[in-house]
């Protein structure tokens, strides 16, 4: 039985509406374009699907697949590609899977294409080679138009929910007039499920480009790309760093571009020839051509062709260099086209075989278990970038620094779109409010882009998310004036913690200008609603300021420095109205007393005292809560603050600060994972409550008690006999209970579940304490 | 645990940690775009943190009292 081919490039136009100087199909060797029918017509089509079906029924192959390729495949039209994929679903699905795709430049990609793909399984790959500028170098129209701003207007319909399991990937050309990193973050942005990375053709007739002075060039820029990807922790699959490990390590590659494993593919032309790999059309002129055809030869008989048994030789049907070589199992001798040379044809290792040797030690020196947990399929309690240490480390109880600084990261880029969004809002504002907004608009947008240290620092300051989601919330009417002009307040504090000179308009509310993080400037009636202020490295100045203000308070202790936020007007985010301005007494109690808790818990709980000194940025006084009760609280959008009253003792004020870090812990996890079933109607009684609480509710509460166990644990073990054990003991069963509940309401994911367990083990291993 | 529930969050961004490594290089005027476009990803960030998922009790009145 000869070899099977599973693959088909089914080429469906010959002719392109861009003008790419880099193309292999119309700018190198090969112009056997020129002859061929511009698009492959019904009963071509029908005839190439019959062969591969038949094929695949005679080989009993339990899939094959065709990629719409051309040319611009998009230049059929809907109507014109409805035939081609009618016809190949109609003959080739009854016999096996068939996997269909279509590699476009996307110019032409719209929803009514889209539409089409999506009714008949079309995976859809792209060509994108960076960003603007790198994408201009060769991508264009023939009157030289520049065609990225159709092919982003593409990428982001696949993006869309309805069409985003069309996506495939995108494929990149590498150019060594690029920036490497600029073109990795260029492509990430479109977030492709794949990103090929594709050498340009050459052959030792017509090397590629090397610039003088730059020995392995194209070592250097996947070098750059490649380490950039390790330090992101391998976001997207890179097929060509993935390929290169898998065949060092023995896997199939899944290219002819790495690895030794046979080729097994052909290509149909639009006059229905079959040729070998397109990309031989870089070698010679008729390289690719096999002198068959779809009507009068088989596909065995095609597969059969010289050329295309050459490439299924492995090891044997390499030169003798390649054979020598220690790496050969990794890139295979590289592209076949790659290997040409006129006097000697294919018997060479690859034009880029230097670079290659370069390449390949930094790729397999990495440790291939990770790009495994990239390639497979995620489990289902899969912690989606969260590392699954830390997420473990969380469900236990504390957590530690280093899941803070994850959590804190993920809140970083949460808060960009977010503030992102608030901006758009800018439109529906009126006035000397809406001139202050967008004013400040342009000035962060640029800061983002020349101090973005100093704009994450704002922008994770806990209240700027309250008030960016203030600003999202519906039916705001004039007070979203208000509100979108705080927007010159943020920039105010990123200007100024950038040392930049800047003046902008801030809103006046209550009699004062607020700047997050800051603090307060009061003016005086001449201001109206807005009031001009100067920002520079020294501080600010305003307009209209009477000469009172209010400065953001911080607090330095045992490794931690919060700020005690007693100025923010968004720090009105808790049920409970924040308190006023603390009095030089009230001040000297807080800033007493928050070092005293900080040092205690380090004494205590020392786990729970590093996350909270790595994740509280800050605390809001809240007013004295009624008589013998001490009251606290989080808000889930201000992640890294708390708001508390006062209480009168220090092993309080510890418990509460533990207490309601755990709140701000499981909020941020509850952000970024489905952890729990929201629509769970349940109302659940637990022991700490007179009231049935929802799922969410017990959850938390579970969560910020298990902290509350460990406090008294500690302390029971100062003062075995005493009140700490009893507290201990009543803790860990309510916890324990409450676990159990959780567990067995099937309201919780699978990564919940994972989380409750991981509360449930500590509190067994505690279950013998004395 | 005797069965677990699948998240009803159809039509929202369940991978947040993935997205967020995406989102992260992007400046802030062309998020501000993106989400002006009606970009899926950009709109479903957003939508997950405004979403109308519960949120925990925001006042905690300890019910255990100095004694806690």
């Amino acid at each position: 039985m000869p070899e099977s081919v599973s693959q088909y490039v089914l080429k469906v136009a010959s002719r392109c509406d861009l003008s790419c100087d880099h193309c292999y199909v119309y700018e190198h060797a090969d112009q056997s374009w020129r002859g061929r029918p511009k698009i492959l017509d019904g009963a071509t089509v029908r005839q190439a699907a019959t062969q591969v079906a038949e094929h695949a029924r005679a080989h009993r192959l339990d899939a094959v697949s065709v990629v719409l390729h051309g040319g611009e495949p998009l230049l059929l039209g809907t109507s014109g590609l409805n035939e081609i994929l009618r016809t190949l679903r109609t003959v080739i699905d009854p016999v096996t899977r068939l996997d269909l795709r279509v590699h476009t430049n996307g110019v032409l990609l719209d929803e009514t294409l889209c539409e089409l793909f999506a009714d008949y399984g079309v995976q859809v790959g792209v060509s994108l080679d960076g960003d603007r500028a790198a994408n201009d170098l060769h991508r264009r129209y023939s009157d030289g138009r520049s065609s990225h701003e159709q092919v982003l207007r593409a990428l982001m319909l696949l993006r869309k929910p309805e069409y985003r399991h069309l996506y495939a990937g995108i494929l990149c050309t590498v150019d060594l007039e690029n920036d490497p990193i600029a073109v990795y973050e260029a492509l990430l942005v479109e977030a492709p499920p794949r990103i090929d990375l594709l050498l340009p053709h050459a052959t030792w007739d017509e090397p590629p480009r090397r610039p003088e002075g730059r020995p392995m060039p194209y070592a250097a820029w996947l070098g750059r790309f490649h380490d950039r990807w390790i330090a992101d922790g391998r976001p997207v699959p890179v097929r060509l760093f993935d390929s290169l490990l898998a065949a060092w390590e023995g896997r199939r590659s899944g290219t002819e571009a790495a690895g030794l494993d046979p080729v097994d593919l052909l290509v149909i032309e639009t006059d229905g020839a079959w040729e070998q790999a397109d990309s031989l059309k870089t070698a010679f002129e008729g390289a690719p051509a096999t002198g068959f055809n779809i009507w009068d030869h088989s596909v065995d008989e095609a597969a059969a062709h010289p050329g295309v048994v050459a490439r299924r030789g492995g090891l044997a049907g390499l030169c003798q260099t390649c054979r020598n070589c220690t790496l050969v199992r990794a890139c295979g001798g590289g592209l076949y086209a790659h290997r040409y040379r006129t006097d000697n044809g294919f018997d060479n290792p690859s034009v880029y075989c230097d670079d290659l040797k370069v390449l390949i030690p930094l790729i397999t020196a990495r440790p291939s278990a990770v790009l495994e947990t990239q390639r497979t399929e995620r489990p289902p309690w899969s912690t989606n970038g969260l590392p699954e240490r830390a997420f473990d480390m969380l469900a236990a109880g504390p957590g530690d620094r280093s899941a803070m600084a994850w959590l804190a990261d993920a809140h970083a880029l949460v808060n960009r779109p977010l503030i992102a969004a608030a901006a758009s809002c800018i439109e529906r504002t009126y006035g000397d409010l809406r001139r202050a907004a967008e004013q400040a608009w342009e000035l962060l947008s640029r800061l983002d882009l020349e101090h973005p240290s100093a704009m994450r620092e704002v922008l994770t300051y806990p209240y700027v998310q309250f008030w960016a989601t203030q600003c999202l919330r519906p039916g705001r009417g004039e007070a979203l004036d208000l509100d979108c002009a705080h927007l010159a307040g943020v920039a105010a504090a990123v200007a100024q913690r950038a040392g930049v000179e800047a003046e902008l308009i801030l809103p006046v509310r209550a009699g004062a200008i607020f700047v997050p993080s800051v603090g307060a400037i009061a003016v005086d009636e001449r201001a109206g609603r807005t009031s001009v202020v100067h920002v520079s490295a020294s501080g600010l100045t305003c307009r209209h300021a009477t000469g009172a203000r209010q400065a953001v308070r911080r607090v330095t202790a045992a490794g931690m420095t919060l700020t005690v936020d007693d100025v923010d007007p968004f720090r009105d985010c808790q049920a409970w109205a924040p308190a006023r301005r603390l009095s030089p007494p009230e001040w000297k109690a807080w800033r007493t007393a928050i070092p005293a808790a900080a040092r205690q818990l380090a004494a205590e709980v020392p786990a729970y005292a590093d996350v909270v000194a790595a994740g509280l940025r800050s605390v809001v006084p809240m007013r004295p809560g009624p008589a013998g009760r001490n009251q606290s609280g989080t808000a889930r959008n201000a992640f890294g603050a708390l708001a508390l009253a006062l209480p009168d003792d220090v092993d309080t004020l510890s418990a509460l600060l533990v207490h309601e870090m755990q709140h701000v812990k499981l909020t941020a996890l509850c952000d970024l994972f489905d952890l729990f079933d929201k629509a769970d109607p349940g109302r659940y009684h637990v022991s700490w409550r007179a009231d049935p609480r929802p799922f969410e509710g017990l959850l938390h509460g579970t969560y910020a008690h298990l902290a509350i166990v460990e406090l008294w644990r500690s302390r029971a073990r100062k003062a075995p006999d005493g009140e700490a054990r009893r507290h201990f003991d009543m803790y860990r069963s309510w916890v324990e209970e409450a676990t159990g509940i959780l567990l067995n309401a099937g309201a919780l994911t699978p990564l919940g579940g994972r989380f409750v367990n991981g509360m449930r083990t500590t509190i067994e291993t505690w279950a013998d304490d004395q | 645990m005797d069965s677990v529930a699948q998240p009803k969050t159809a039509g929202q961004v369940t991978d947040l940690g993935n997205t967020l490594i995406n989102l992260g290089n992007v400046p802030l005027g062309q998020l501000a775009r993106r989400f002006a476009d009606g970009d899926a990803i950009v709109v479903g960030v957003v939508s997950r943190i405004t979403g109308d998922r519960e949120a925990p009790s925001r006042l905690r009145v300890m019910s255990f009292s100095s004694s806690i």
